[in-house]
């Protein structure tokens, strides 16, 4: 940047500012919004008050198949999480410009979801309020241990690559004259850090994020290829695989573009940014959505047309039960309206349209999630050890509505907090839109 | 879908054929007969066998009160039981069925016929009758004793057979007889069976490089093989006659499979490596935040503008 300055354009910024800050504030079609989610939210929070009064009987887990819904979602979560990852690490290290409207939605699509992502996992245990003994008592040869710590640190980067882009922002939005609540100037005056624009701090603030964009990526790679190692590093069929962690990482890339495409197309219509959402970013967004299918089916060619070609005694049951048998039907919708139909749909430039994209990318999300429950659940109703006269509800995993209740929501939650966030501060990053890079010499005759 | 429904009808007949239908025993299985008489002391062994296997099905004996299963297992003191023969009963705690577990891999031979002479105790009216005696030298009535012993120079382990007939000691030829060695978990055979010889002795080649504990100790069983016939006898001795090895215990030393304080040092060192790199840059940009915050104080001139 030596030959450079870094530079705002007042007018530019003026525009942006007018356009970003309106829809900003808790509106009356918010609070109804929040209210239904709420409502929803305490019904599913009784449910979960069950299960921690009776224990995880009133769940369909049992001996057998001891990791059930709970655990795909998990899976789920963290895969969605990891879009903030690939946008501001992957594509802003790469230097790609047309992220720079979508990568705050990113962010806060990789915050809400990572910070739901733990409470998922208690929601997986039988005695939550041993929680604390993973940190007091946990073991570092344990992917478990390694789990908790990517998850957190994740989530800790995470939320500084979304907040410090933010700094500026709350200091141009508190410089113009709006009619803020008390507490929302409040929560903007602590965040925004005392920001002058001074190009001190703007020269800090550029280090600081550049340090985290190159930090999200390995911890981002860490987080997704611990959480397929806690399955790849036991022997069972469906698990016991190498290409694991790639196979999980990439996952997470077409799951967390289809959640960003949602996202975004929401955000462009209810608040009327499509001067900036526009054509063109769908039209980019959904080359990255085709090009990471494209990886991910490559992934999943080995991962099961290898096994399938060799049949091996335990891994042969398992493929059969994916292709032809119990859960042939969700895999094939997996496989199908997750990966291939996209993949050539999204050839043609009139799919990847806003409209167009976003119910593929419906599609895709949704297979995502019934993914991870192909990949959790078939492999634990086969154990290895032979077994006899067990009842039936052990041998084939149902989950209850109570379980179902409690997933719906922590899906709530993270939809709460994305919307909170959404709403109480700017969506796109006003300062990045309007920044400008001017030749020096320009500058000295200026 | 047309064969998916085919099969299940197929199953679901087939199980309910097989379930409700008699149970046949092979023809040959069911002559089978115990080659001792049952005594008292039978019925005391096999009624701990039941009480521990078989009681939470079929309850107890005469009381009538099985648990309610489809097809019912049965009270065992009842005729369902009864109408068996020996060799019936034999073969169906052996194999089971359905919901009647199969206790072949539970359950000795001798510990089968235990518990069939408990079940008999309630039959009135049922005469026993015994197994022929296979062609052995063994007198009527005498009771056999078995001992173990290393030579050295032969390289070999001696079992002893001897019958003790009212004082008299007969070595017992003609039988077979192995060894095994108790290892951590299970017991490893060593070498092959084999038969005693006219003194009542079988040798078994011994390997001399095998581990034992720390002072050279191996713990070796002699059995019969045909333990239906000449019964459980065993007997165990501890030789000092393996190769003494001193292996740590399995949670002596630092291995994956230990607590974190003896957890690998590689693992703890790229797990503490990974955590204390991330998080030194972590708190380095929360510092940064720190200075961006001291930074507010100064004043920005007009030459300093970002914004123009
Ligand atoms: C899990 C429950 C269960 C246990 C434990 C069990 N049984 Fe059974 N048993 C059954 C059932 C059910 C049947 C009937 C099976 C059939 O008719 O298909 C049965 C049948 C039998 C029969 C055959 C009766 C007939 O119809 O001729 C015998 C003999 C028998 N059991 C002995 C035993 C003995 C001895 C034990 C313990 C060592 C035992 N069972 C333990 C459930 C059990």
């Amino acid at each position: 940047m030596s030959g450079e300055k870094f530079r705002l354009n007042k007018t530019k910024l003026d525009k942006i500012a007018t356009d970003v800050l309106r829809p900003v504030g808790f509106t009356r079609g918010f609070h109804n919004w929040m209210a239904f989610l709420t409502v929803a939210l305490v019904a599913c929070l009784y449910a979960y008050y069950i299960q921690f009064d009776k224990g995880l009987i009133v769940t369909g887990m049992r001996d057998m198949v001891s990791w059930g819904m709970y655990i795909a979602n998990f899976v789920f979560f963290v895969a969605t999480a990891l879009v903030g990852m690939l946008i501001s690490g992957v594509c802003g290290l790469l230097g790609y410009k047309w992220i720079k409207p979508v990568s705050r939605i990113a962010e806060m699509i990789a915050v809400s979801f990572a910070a739901v992502a733990g409470l998922v996992i208690v929601s997986d245990m039988g005695r939550p309020e041993r929680l604390l003994n993973v940190f007091l008592y946990g073991r570092v040869q344990s992917p478990i241990l390694w789990d908790v710590t990517v998850v957190t640190t994740y989530l800790v980067i995470s939320s500084l690559l979304y907040l410090l882009p933010l700094i500026p922002d709350l200091a141009i939005a508190r410089g113009r004259d709006n009619k803020m609540p008390k507490w929302q100037s409040m929560v903007y005056e602590l965040l925004s850090f005392k920001w002058t624009h001074h190009p001190k701090q703007y020269k800090l603030l550029f280090k600081s994020i550049r340090i985290l964009t190159v930090l999200v990526i390995p911890t981002a790679f860490a987080i997704h290829t611990v959480t397929s190692w806690l399955m790849a590093v036991t022997p069972r069929a469906g698990w016991d695989s190498t290409v694991f962690g790639p196979y999980f990482l990439t996952g997470a890339f077409v799951t967390g573009m289809a959640a960003l495409v949602i996202a975004v197309f929401v955000i462009r219509n209810s608040y009327r940014l499509r001067e900036y959402l526009n054509d063109d970013v769908f039209d980019k967004m959904g080359k990255l959505l085709q090009l990471v299918c494209v990886v991910y089916f490559y992934f999943n060619l080995n991962e099961f047309l290898v096994p399938a070609y060799k049949m091996k005694g335990a891994d042969a049951i398992h493929i059969h039960e994916l292709f032809v048998g119990k859960h042939a039907v969700m895999f094939w919708f997996t496989q199908l309206a997750g990966l291939i139909l996209p993949i050539f749909l999204l050839l043609w430039k009139k799919m990847r349209s806003p409209i167009n994209l976003m119910v593929i990318s419906l599609f895709v999300l949704v297979a995502a999630w019934f993914k991870r429950y192909i990949i959790v659940i078939p492999t634990m109703e086969h154990p290895f050890l032979p077994v006899q006269n067990l009842p039936h509800e052990w041998v084939v995993y149902q989950p209850t509505v109570i379980e179902t209740a409690v997933t719906v929501g922590s899906i709530l939650m993270a939809v709460m907090i994305f919307s909170v966030l959404a709403k109480l501060f700017p969506v796109i990053p006003i300062w990045e839109m309007a920044e400008e890079h001017v030749e020096d010499k320009e500058n000295e005759t200026h | 879908m047309k064969n998916y429904i085919l099969l299940i009808i197929g199953f679901v007949i087939s199980t309910g054929v097989y379930a409700q239908g008699e149970w046949i025993v092979p023809a040959d299985k069911k002559g089978k007969l115990s080659t001792v008489t049952f005594s008292s002391s039978m019925e005391k062994l096999g009624a701990d066998i039941f009480k521990n296997n078989c009681v939470s099905c079929h309850g107890t004996p005469g009381q009538n009160n099985p648990i309610p299963l489809m097809p019912s297992p049965g009270d065992p003191a009842g005729s369902k039981f009864s109408d068996n023969t020996d060799g019936e009963l034999y073969y169906k705690i052996q194999e089971g069925r359905v919901t009647m577990p199969s206790f072949k891999s539970a359950l000795s031979a001798t510990d089968t016929w235990n518990v069939i002479a408990y079940i008999r105790s309630f039959h009135k009216g049922y005469k026993q009758e015994v197994a022929a005696k296979v062609e052995t030298n063994i007198p009527e009535g005498a009771t056999l004793a078995m001992d173990l012993s290393y030579d050295a120079d032969a390289k070999k382990v001696f079992v002893k057979v001897i019958a003790n007939n009212e004082g008299e000691q007969i070595p017992v030829a003609g039988v077979d007889v192995k060894i095994v060695a108790k290892r951590y978990f299970g017991q490893l055979p060593i070498g092959e069976p084999k038969a005693t010889d006219g003194n009542g002795i079988a040798n078994i080649d011994w390997n001399d490089e095998l581990p034992g504990d720390s002072i050279g100790n191996v713990a070796l069983t002699a059995s019969f093989v045909d333990t239906e016939n000449y019964g459980d006898l065993t007997v165990a001795k501890d030789l000092k006659i393996a190769v003494a090895t001193n292996k740590p215990a399995l949670n002596a030393e630092r291995a994956m499979w230990n607590t974190v304080k003896k957890a690998p040092l590689w693992i703890l060192f790229s797990y503490l490596g990974g955590v204390i790199t991330v998080w030194f840059f972590i708190i380095y940009v929360a510092l940064s935040l720190k200075k961006i915050f001291a930074l507010g104080k100064d004043e920005v001139s007009d030459e300093e503008q970002v914004i123009y």
